[in-house]
């Protein structure tokens, strides 16, 4: 008798065990915890990246207005979007309706893809153009000519680290939302989880990358060079 | 038992203290103006380290020989669990001590890096390559004439890239022995053309690296004129040990005299020849040095006419520590026990995520055999050159056992590709991938140790009630989980730069094998911060569970709750905290700036403060025990020890001015092996023995595990004291040989002791791998809790079930180190026991269960109680 009303003291107390400390259970602490080990992943990339930017002469900035600033916008919108639309299939989730959970989902999984597939475009226009790891398009070296060729390197890196990471995003959503009927609201919750980290780091990668690259005063012909279907999208 | 280890500890501090107080094995006398204040701040460390040594030594040898145990069962320790004015009266002092000392430990790195040089200091340009030293003189116009990396030509005697159309060029002279004038400030501007070199003159107390794409400025003045022998102290390929040249100091006529005179052709034909005659002592070395039959049977590339040759010698080196760092110190404490102990301890089933427990070590397995793969794609010429491993794997075959880059893996050495030297190819990127291989199963690890020790308590087991093992591996993973996304981001990085193209690592203007390459921004300098910000935490990830075991193990066997607890869990934290912050100690010398270095430096040595009052605990745990002497008491005993001898060297090491002499010798190698090599391995072994009757059911044998520690013990100490006055001497890491420098030899016989010690070493394992295999058979059988210890996984019978408690999870209702107890029958009380079933328990305190009022501060936290 005298050891369960120890019991019920001892579960009162979260810290003293027999609970759960944060009141989440195993799986949400460890997605928690993957996030601030892959949220340092990130932040060394991004510490190479200033570094290499910081100690060079001269960083080429070939990001125009129209079209490349306009495009990474989009695809950063197509992001957020998604964030919205994970943030209302939990909350469908939360309300036991599994059929809206996993249309959110889809609709998540859209965004997702959509991101993929607009970011992809954008890395085979800029390989075109000649943009390579190791080495910066000839028209970039004419105007920019002390620029650092890391500007292709840390730009293909951590975008592709990060698109590598949206890649695994969709198909863990996509694992997610064909076995629902089976998955908790916890699962639902922490893929959640998962998606809006890779969404966060975006929000660290644009500004970095490409808004901190904002060409004020393009040339004229570098319009026609990149992405002549979004200029014409935008018009 | 007690008193033998006793007496020899006393005997290994004498000797120790002997060889130290021995002048055949010191520095060299010191030639410039700082050296006499270099010297008075080292010997200022030494006697404090000394005092701190002798003194830990002696109390441990004192408690050892005092409190053994009568073997009587009614004898009892002194109950107490810690002395709150007297933990902080001992971190105050020691705070006091080494802050005062790393403080005065900046005078004279601030003196020479934070000024620049003098007007009308002496100036000399100096150009390293592999393997030779360039110094540029202006000549007698004093201009420097204008360098160009692509007109190297090395065939052509141009080594510097001289651009002979410049007239200030016309009397530059470009020589490979580097000579001064006396009593007047010399200025050196460093470069280096291909991978990071470093100049070592023992007698100038000072060393720099050089680093390729920097040009690093440095001064000093030398005072005495002489002929002093030149060295590279930092990895730069195969005959990195050869890399030799001379310093002149010299009168300042005669120097006038060589600036004018001396013509450059015929100085830079000598370097051809000395360059040739270094081709061909290469050859003598692999045809008549002491050649042993059996290793050209076993590596017919690595050892041809049974001689090692240099660069096999220095993959030997990387594999080395590759394998001990990431799959031995950082996988057996934490994988190992870890894995096994920490569910039951803190009264789990089972970890919180079996089948990532399962990937993760299977992803580590996979990254052990991606690493061995290299020895064999280095070694087989045919393999090698095979198709598949010359495309994406940068080529083999190159008679090595793998890179030859050193466990830290510098840039650009390691990021060039085979154009770098044998090693580099292959052998390299394998290696590279092992490691991002065994960060992810790091990493998922330390993700399950974390979930499982926070949400998978048992009742009662409140976080300041946890055995101090189980604090040790909480800690050890958030560093894990914390360190290893690091390296992994900056070993996908160099992966990149050897295989796309990339130059994150790689600075532009490199000049390797005569070859300009187009390769341009990068830093190497980039990739140690990134690396040491890694891997200094990595150290601690080592050493941290050998602390929780060695912790355990003295409470457990000395009868004695453990002396401040509470100390104990803050100690460990504040050093896993604060071993975030000093990994620029590792780069004082790489031509980062010296002030940071300074900061670096203060941290460093207050790392020495928790570290310290660890080491008081464990005395005061040990103090007025009742010490029984297992063999995993032995060994745990053996830890303080080596971790003192180990740790108290870091006190030198961590000053910037210290570290000019120091960086990269034999001293390094004697302070790390000592605390995070051999320290951690006693802490393996401590462990192996403790639990050993648990996981298996049987005894393992005692006097032949006596043996084992003892001849361990002496042999260790056999293999790395001598090391530190090698270091003082000077000698560096990761030479092939000791041949070429003078300066070293009168070490020889040194060298020989350190060998006759490690193979006494070796031999002596081979005891522990009989005692292990024979006493799995034939072991005397163990009940549940043979130690009479008190923790969880005593509870349960010997082997535990599959799911640890059999179904029924434990409820905790006191601290881990309920030992000695006034008024209970048993000289221990077993966590799980409440206190109605202690008869004669005089005091209430502790043994009830958690409350909301009483919260986390129940158990072992109370410090001072008595």
């Amino acid at each position: 008798m005298a050891t369960e009303v120890h019991t019920d003291h001892l579960i009162a107390d979260d810290w003293s065990g027999g609970a759960l400390p944060y009141r989440v259970g195993h799986k949400k602490l460890g997605m928690w915890l993957f996030i601030v080990s892959d949220a340092l992943t990130f932040t060394a990339m991004l510490m190479t990246y200033s570094y290499a930017r910081y100690t060079s002469d001269q960083w080429a900035t070939p990001f125009a207005f129209n079209p490349s600033i306009l495009f990474s916008t989009t695809m950063t919108l197509c992001l957020l979007a998604s964030s919205f639309t994970m943030v209302m299939a939990v909350r469908a989730s939360a309300h036991r309706n599994k059929k809206v959970a996993r249309r959110w989902i889809g609709a998540t999984m859209l965004g997702g893809l959509l991101f993929l597939g607009l970011h992809l475009y954008e890395w085979s226009h800029l390989l075109e153009e000649g943009l390579k790891p190791f080495t910066l398009p000839h028209e970039w070296v004419e105007r920019w000519p002390q620029a650092s060729p890391l500007f292709g390197a840390s730009f293909f890196a951590i975008t592709g680290l990060h698109m590598f990471h949206v890649f695994t995003g969709v198909t863990y959503l996509g694992m997610v939302a064909a076995r629902i009927r089976r998955r908790t609201h916890e699962d639902v919750e922490i893929c959640g989880l998962y998606w809006h980290f890779v969404d966060l780091v975006w929000m660290f990668v644009f500004p970095l990358i490409y808004i901190m690259s904002f060409d004020p005063a393009p040339p004229t012909h570098a319009k026609a060079a990149v992405g002549f279907v979004v200029t014409h999208l935008f018009r | 038992m007690g008193r033998l280890l006793a007496v020899l500890l006393w005997v290994i501090t004498i000797a120790s203290v002997w060889l130290f107080a021995n002048p055949r094995w010191w520095f060299p006398r010191g030639i410039t103006e700082h050296a006499p204040d270099y010297d008075r701040q080292f010997m200022l460390t030494i006697y404090v380290v000394g005092v701190a040594f002798v003194a830990a030594q002696i109390a441990l040898g004192v408690a050892v020989w005092h409190y053994s145990s009568k073997g009587d069962r009614a004898e009892r320790a002194v109950y107490t669990h810690g002395n709150n004015r007297l933990e902080m009266l001992w971190t105050g002092i020691t705070a006091l001590i080494f802050i005062g000392v790393a403080l005065l430990g900046q005078r004279v790195w601030a003196r020479l890096h934070f000024y620049q040089s003098p007007a009308g200091s002496a100036q000399v340009h100096v150009v390293a390559q592999q393997f030779q030293w360039n110094f540029h003189y202006p000549g007698a116009d004093g201009q420097f004439g204008h360098t160009e990396p692509r007109l190297i030509k090395d065939a052509e005697l141009n080594f510097v890239g001289l651009d002979e159309q410049d007239p200030a060029a016309k009397d530059d002279q470009v020589v490979t022995t580097l000579v001064i004038p006396v009593n007047r400030p010399v200025e050196l501007a460093l470069r280096s053309k291909d991978v990071t070199h470093s100049i070592w003159v023992p007698e100038t107390r000072f060393k720099q690296d050089l680093v390729p794409g920097m040009n690093i400025n440095v001064h000093f003045t030398p005072v005495e004129t002489g002929k002093f022998e030149l060295a590279c102290a930092e990895l730069c390929g195969q005959l990195h040990f050869k890399m030799k040249s001379y310093l002149l100091v010299v009168p300042q006529d005669v120097y006038n005299e060589m600036l004018g005179s001396i013509q450059y052709l015929i100085l830079a034909m000598f370097s051809a020849f000395t360059g040739m005659l270094m081709s061909l002592l290469m050859r003598l070395k692999l045809t008549t040095e002491h050649p042993f039959a059996f290793l050209e049977t076993i590596f017919p590339n690595g050892a041809p006419g049974g001689v090692m040759t240099p660069e096999f010698y220095l993959s030997l080196v990387t594999m080395h520590g590759t394998m001990m760092v990431f799959f031995v110190l950082t996988t057996a404490p934490q994988g190992g026990f870890g894995n096994y102990m920490l569910p039951i301890q803190v009264g789990a089933d089972d970890m919180a995520f079996p089948r990532l427990n399962m990937l993760s070590f299977w992803v580590t397995l996979v990254g052990l055999l991606v690493l061995i793969s290299a020895i064999f794609v280095e070694g087989s010429t045919s393999l090698g050159t095979s198709g598949f491993v010359n495309k994406y794997l940068g080529g083999g075959g190159s008679g090595t056992i793998g890179p030859i880059g050193g466990w830290t893996g510098y840039p650009p050495l390691s990021a060039l590709g085979k154009i770098a030297g044998p090693g580099q190819g292959a052998g390299v990127t394998i290696w590279g991938l092992s490691i991002a291989i065994f960060c992810v199963g790091s990493l998922l690890g330390a993700l399950n140790f974390i979930t499982t020790l926070l949400n998978m308590r048992c009742r009662g087991m409140s976080l300041m009630r946890m055995p101090l093992t189980c604090w040790s591996w909480f800690t050890t993973a958030i560093l894990a989980l914390l360190a290893f996304p690091v390296l992994l981001a900056a070993i996908v990085l160099l992966v990149l730069d050897r295989t796309a193209g990339t130059s994150f690592f790689i600075p532009a203007g490199e000049v390797v094998s005569d070859a300009l390459l187009t390769h341009k921004g990068g830093s190497p300098i980039l990739w140690q911060h990134l690396f040491w910000f890694f891997g200094h935490p990595e150290v601690y990830i080592a050493i941290l569970p050998g602390m929780g075991v060695t912790s355990h193990l003295l409470s457990t066997f000395s009868r004695r709750p453990v002396f401040g607890y509470r100390a104990m869990v803050f100690a460990m934290f504040g050093i896993g905290l604060l071993g975030f912050f000093v990994w620029g100690h590792h780069m004082f010398i790489s031509g980062m700036s010296p002030y940071t270095g300074m900061a670096f430096s203060v941290l460093t040595l207050s790392i020495g403060v928790p570290s310290a009052i660890k080491t008081f605990n464990w005395l005061g745990t040990v103090w007025g025990g009742k010490l029984r002497f297992t063999t995993p008491m032995l060994f745990a005993l053996g830890f303080v020890s080596l971790f003192v001898a180990g740790g108290v060297t870091g006190l030198v090491l961590g000053q910037t001015t210290l570290d000019l002499a120091m960086h990269d010798t034999y001293f390094v190698l004697a302070h790390f092996h000592l605390v995070m090599g051999v320290a951690a391995i006693f802490g393996i072994f401590a462990g192996f023995y403790f639990w050993f009757p648990k996981m298996f059911g049987r005894m393992m044998n005692e006097t032949w595990g006596k043996v084992h520690f003892f001849l361990s013990f002496i042999g260790v100490y056999g293999i790395f004291m001598p090391m530190h006055t090698m270091g003082v001497v000077g000698m560096p890491r990761r030479y092939s040989a000791f041949t070429e420098y003078a300066f070293l030899g009168k070490l020889s016989p040194l060298v020989l002791f350190v060998t006759v010690s490690a193979f006494f070493t070796a031999a002596a394992q081979l005891i522990f791998l009989f005692n292990f295999f024979w006493s799995l058979k034939r072991g005397e059988r163990a009940g549940d809790n043979p130690w009479e210890a008190t923790t969880l996984e005593w509870v349960i019978p010997s082997p535990p079930p599959f799911d640890n408690f059999g179904g029924k999870l434990p409820t905790v209702y006191r601290g881990s180190y309920e030992f000695s107890v006034p008024g209970a029958p048993d000289d221990f009380i077993l966590q799980t026991t409440p206190d109605e079933d202690v008869p004669g328990l005089s005091h209430a305190g502790d043994g009830a269960p958690a409350t909301r009022e009483q919260g986390v501060s129940t158990g072992n936290g109370h410090n001072g109680h008595h």
